[in-house]
């Protein structure tokens, strides 16, 4: 039977599972397949697999999986090896990374490793301690660099905010590359592992799956090989966080960065139409528009044709679900609400600010509050993660990242029927929202006096 | 324009509050520099006098200078100056009243001066400055705090700082009799602080306190009983030493009471006190930016003997000294924490004994971690004044010091409580509102609008029941129950808001410092039931303003008879009430919001309330759920039918 512990992490905040135990003292449960891929480094996996057999976690429940996916001559395990080691060589033209071995890991965590790496014997243990603590960490640890090679990426990270706990949504930047430690339904839940074997966008997809990283300085390793360079333009297309790579501006790329969701509902085609070009004139130009659910009658024609010509716009029969999670933002805005250009990029980066995981936008109140919401994709995974049967998934996302209720006006969201205000300057659009003296204030002198 | 008169004007001037600032008394009245008398009974003048200079160095020695007033000479031309005055304060505009003096005035300039004020009146024949003096105390800082019974006489070097506005008391001698009244004792009790001449403390220990002695031959106390202990430290003058003001966004960080009862933060002195501890409105204003006060713990200093007497000012010797340091620190803790300025220190229990137990333990608790966040900082300053201005106020204090003197004292004053439903179902939730409120005598007085009678749950409070027909005005129903309300004050409560316990008696405490005729608190805490969220407003608290929340209102009796009471209208009855107020010419206050949490229901219960996005347009902090500040002391649930989760 397998433990799945969930204790409830603020943001990338580990601190609340206290210490892990002490390497030595306690008894793990947890069965860990261990991924070591031999590419490029079949010379040194002797050392490797011989750090491996030496581990003081229990061998039964090790196994450990070489992905021979070298070009050379097939790998030959030599004489000392942990008990249970196969090799795996995937078939020519399938994936030749650790996926292929995380396919057929039985373990539940997947340990990820380099055949260049020498690891002491606690180097396992030291990750499975914290996995049995939490299901939804991921453990890093920094290898060291052999004397004599030069590590092309120092990561100061881990330094600059506790070992990560203060990162925040973050985090997942500081998994540049091996040993990672994740666990195995995790894995599979953010997609798994992508052929271009960028292990910042495998860290990204994991935040995505509402994983919480963790740097543990305890467990050493040392680098004999040489770390292979990030592919930047791979990531400028998949990783759209990184939004110092996607510095072009009005430029699509692969993975947008929000996902605005109208719902059509029973809404008037101008309102749908008045809401989706509000969202196109948005500053921030790397959205897509999904129009959701059948459009009413006559005017279903004319939405679909008016965005015919635009490949940001996608048409859905129904609201999307929670699958497309490589979108790091949802908005959802109400039809017959038009966000101004600013909207989108000042309620994200306010969303960043706080580190909020839902923000939800107040437009009126007719007989319930019709209201937008600006989501966090990593929010709400890490809230289906955590939540129990019956359970508010917000209420784990406010327990979690946050939620706030802000009022639509402030973030400049305004009836479609309503005369466009003059737009603010974008570099403060915020501020000025705040300082407007705007006709609501006025009604709240009304609460005052209230009856 | 310069006089060549014949011969000089003869000119008396008293000054109060300048002994550890002599400096800026020279600059305070343009020419004149003295000599400056103090206030004596034993030689008052009689004579008129050309002219007479009251000058004064902050609010708090004015009213200082109040008790004293009879002493003062009469004179055709009065100068009154104010140094300095808190940023809260009005202009020094006379009160007339009664005085004879208003009738002959000639002329009268009221001047602002760099830090505080200057007002010169003329006269066309010699008036007693004495009521020239009250009524501009008057008219700063207004009347009716409950003080003026039972008369005091007041003997002794600093007997004035017992007394402070009180211009019914009566100015005695140490070794005389008080003066008479006309077919009256000059007073009911006689305080004498007597002066510690030769600062032998073995000896006739008891004697050197202060004491409260029964005045005239009239009151017998009893064998044995001959005077009364009125505690160590002189009572903190709500009318200055209060929370109006108060920041609740400070700017600068802890300050620490140093050696010579310095503030300092980092090298920089904010305040120096008195050499006895006095704190004034001036000083409180200026540390109003500074997130708390650290008193250091006065090792080593002796147990019990407390001496206040006048002439132990520290720096002399060792011994008194500390005696007097440990008052003189008492001092100012208590004043501090009236003022709403959260101090931290460490128990002293020579020090903690001067003060109260209950005070020394609120304060003990005060650690670094309570002033670190503005919310809670607000909530620890709130606690600590409460309790502070409850044991040490003037008003408190006099009504201790008058019941151990065996004098009868009247009863606390009354509240009605105004609560008006159409909601059955919300009865008993208000009722137990109403049921946990402490510290005040309170009735209740439930308007049935548009139900049946028997809604009203069996309780404790004295309740009066009235009934009308649904189709009665809003506010001709609640003059109806306010016609049948026998309290000193009204307080309008609603059915379906939160109120914390201490809520009634922060409103009494409210009016007592502000004077003000109508206080309310703060619509600050809202929950917003359509989203499920608690929010903090950014509305101004502690200070005069013209709107405070609709179900905190609490207004005297005199102010409402004097409006004739709520319009007769449906709606918004609150408003025209408070409009009314100042039209009448009364003053409203608006206290903190800790004690409220106002319930923004949905918008099919309520259609005229302002829109839910309105009020997170301002909201200053937020919450998820229902969520109360510690002062709100786990309010009770709602009734089912709006049961929301904690």
């Amino acid at each position: 039977m397998r433990y799945a512990p969930r204790p409830r992490i603020p943001l990338n905040d580990y601190g609340v599972l206290g210490d892990p135990p002490e390497p030595g003292t306690w008894t793990p449960t947890l069965p860990v397949s261990v991924i070591v891929s031999a590419r490029g480094h079949a010379r040194s996996l002797r050392l490797t697999l011989a750090g491996l057999a030496a581990q003081s976690y229990p061998a039964h429940l090790l196994e450990v999986i070489v992905v021979d996916a070298g070009d050379g001559p097939p790998v030959v395990l030599p004489d000392r090896v942990p008990e249970r080691t196969r090799v795996i060589r995937p078939e020519p033209g399938t994936s030749r990374t650790p996926d292929a071995g995380a396919a057929v890991a039985d373990g539940h965590v997947v340990h990820l490793l380099d055949a260049d790496l020498v690891l002491p014997p606690e180097h396992i243990e030291a990750h499975m301690r914290w996995h049995h603590l939490a299901d939804h960490l991921v453990v890093l640890s920094r290898p060291r660099h052999a004397p004599g090679i030069e590590g092309k990426r120092t990561e100061r990270r881990p330094d600059r905010t506790s070992d990560l706990r203060a990162a925040g949504p973050k985090a997942f930047t500081a998994m540049v590359g091996v040993p990672a430690s994740v666990p195995a339904d995790l894995l599979r839940a953010s997609g798994g592992w992508q052929p271009s074997g960028e292990y910042t966008e495998l860290g990204y997809r994991l935040a995505q799956a509402g994983a919480v990283f963790l740097a543990e300085r305890h467990a050493r390793s040392v680098r004999i090989g040489t770390a292979a360079e990030p592919d930047r333009s791979y990531l400028a297309e998949h990783v759209p966080t990184l939004r110092r790579l996607r510095r072009q501006p009005r430029r699509t790329h692969l993975v947008p960065y929000v996902e605005a969701v109208v719902p059509v509902g029973d809404a008037a085609a101008e309102d749908v139409r008045a809401t989706v070009d509000g969202l196109l004139a948005s500053d921030l130009h790397d959205i897509v528009v999904i129009v959701a659910g059948p459009p009413p009658g006559d005017g279903a024609q004319a939405i679909q044709e008016a965005y015919a010509g635009r490949s940001r716009v996608v048409f859905a029969g129904d609201a999307p679900g929670p699958a497309s999670q490589s979108v790091p933002f949802r908005f959802h805005c109400p039809p017959g609400w038009v966000p101004s250009p600013q909207t989108l990029g000042s309620i994200v980066a306010f969303a960043d600010r706080k580190a909020l995981g839902v923000l939800s936008l107040a437009l009126d109140e007719r007989e319930g509050v019709v209201s937008a919401r600006l989501e966090r994709t990593a929010a709400m995974n890490r809230a289906r993660l955590l939540a129990r049967p019956g359970e508010d998934l917000d209420d784990l996302v406010h327990e979690t990242f946050g939620t706030l209720w802000e009022a639509g006006e402030t973030w400049g969201i305004a009836a479609a029927s309503a005369p466009r205000p003059e737009t603010s300057r974008p570099e403060q659009p915020r501020e000025a929202a705040r300082r407007s003296r705007n006709p609501l204030r006025r009604v709240l002198v009304g609460l005052l006096t209230r009856t | 324009m310069v006089r060549s008169a014949s011969r000089a004007p003869r000119t008396w001037g008293t000054s109060a509050g300048f002994g550890h600032c002599p400096e800026s008394l020279r600059r305070v009245v343009d020419g004149f520099s003295g000599p400056w008398h103090a206030l004596n009974a034993a030689g008052a003048p009689r004579e008129p006098y050309d002219c007479v200079v009251v000058a004064v160095r902050t609010l708090s020695d004015l009213r200082r200078v109040v008790p004293m007033h009879r002493l003062l000479p009469s004179a055709g031309r009065v100068r009154v100056a104010l140094a300095e005055v808190p940023p809260w304060a009005t202009g020094p505009m006379p009160a007339p009243g009664q005085s004879d003096a208003w009738r002959h005035l000639a002329d009268l300039r009221i001047t602002r001066t760099a830090t505080g004020w200057h007002l010169d009146a003329s006269f066309t024949e010699p008036v007693a400055a004495g009521e020239v003096v009250t009524s501009v105390a008057r008219g700063l800082l207004g009347t009716g705090r409950h003080m003026s019974q039972p008369v005091i006489g007041l003997a002794g070097d600093h007997a004035d700082e017992w007394r402070p506005g009180d211009a019914n008391a009566t100015p005695a001698e140490l070794t005389l009799p008080p003066p008479e009244r006309r077919d009256a004792p000059g007073c009911d009790l006689l305080l004498r602080l007597d002066r510690d001449r030769d600062r032998d403390r073995d000896r006739d220990r008891d004697r050197d306190r202060d004491e409260v002695r029964a005045g005239g031959a009239h009151i017998d106390l009893g064998s044995g009983r001959d005077h009364a202990d009125p505690g160590p430290l002189p009572p903190v003058d709500e009318a200055v030493i209060n929370p109006i003001g108060f920041k609740r966004h400070p700017t600068g960080p802890l300050a620490v009471l140093g050696p010579d009862f310095a503030v300092t933060s980092g090298s920089d002195v904010l305040v120096r006190l008195g050499p006895r501890g006095e704190l004034t409105d001036v000083e409180v204003a200026r540390l109003r930016n500074v997130r708390g006060v650290v008193i250091p713990s006065s090792e080593g200093a002796g147990p019990a003997t407390i001496r206040m007497a006048s002439g132990s000012a520290p720096g002399l010797a060792p011994g008194p000294v500390a005696e007097a340091a440990v008052g003189t620190v008492a001092r100012i803790v208590a004043g501090l924490a009236a003022a709403g300025v959260p101090v931290i220190t460490r128990p002293d229990a020579a020090r903690d004994a001067v003060l109260g137990p209950e005070l020394a333990e609120a304060v003990a608790a005060v650690g670094e971690e309570d002033l670190a966040s503005d919310l809670r900082r607000e909530e620890t300053a709130i606690r600590l004044r409460g309790i502070a201005l409850r044991n040490h106020g003037a008003v408190a204090r006099w009504r201790a010091i008058a019941s151990s003197a065996g004098l009868p004292v009247p009863p606390e004053p009354m509240v009605s409580v105004l609560l008006c439903t159409r909601r059955p179902e919300m009865i008993p939730f208000a009722v137990q509102q109403m049921e946990r409120q402490r510290g005040v005598r309170l009735e209740l007085i439930v308007g049935l609008h548009g139900l049946p009678a028997g809604s009203v749950p069996a309780t404790d409070l004295p309740v009066t029941v009235v009934e009308a027909s649904g189709g009665l005005p809003f506010g001709a129903l609640l003059n109806r129950m306010a016609a049948a309300a026998s309290g000193t004050f009204l307080a309008k409560v609603d059915d379906d808001d939160w109120y914390g316990p201490d809520h009634l008696a922060d409103l009494l405490l409210a009016r007592l410092y502000s004077g003000a005729d109508l206080v309310g608190a703060a619509p600050e805490f809202v929950y917003l039931e359509p989203v499920d969220v608690t929010i903090r407003r950014r509305v101004g608290s502690e200070r005069f303003a013209p709107f405070v929340a609709g179900g905190t209102m609490l207004i005297t009796r005199a102010m409402f008879d004097a409006v004739g009471g709520f319009r007769p209208i449906p709606r918004t009855v609150d408003g025209q009430l408070l409009e009314a107020v100042q039209a009448a010419g009364g003053r409203i206050y608006r206290t903190h919001g800790f004690n409220y949490v106002l319930r923004r229901r949905n918008a099919r219960e309520h259609t005229w309330q302002p829109p839910v996005q309105s009020f997170l347009t301002s909201y200053e902090e937020q919450w998820r759920g229902l969520v109360f500040n510690s002062l709100m002391e786990d309010a009770p649930a709602s009734s089912p039918a709006y049961g929301r989760r904690k």
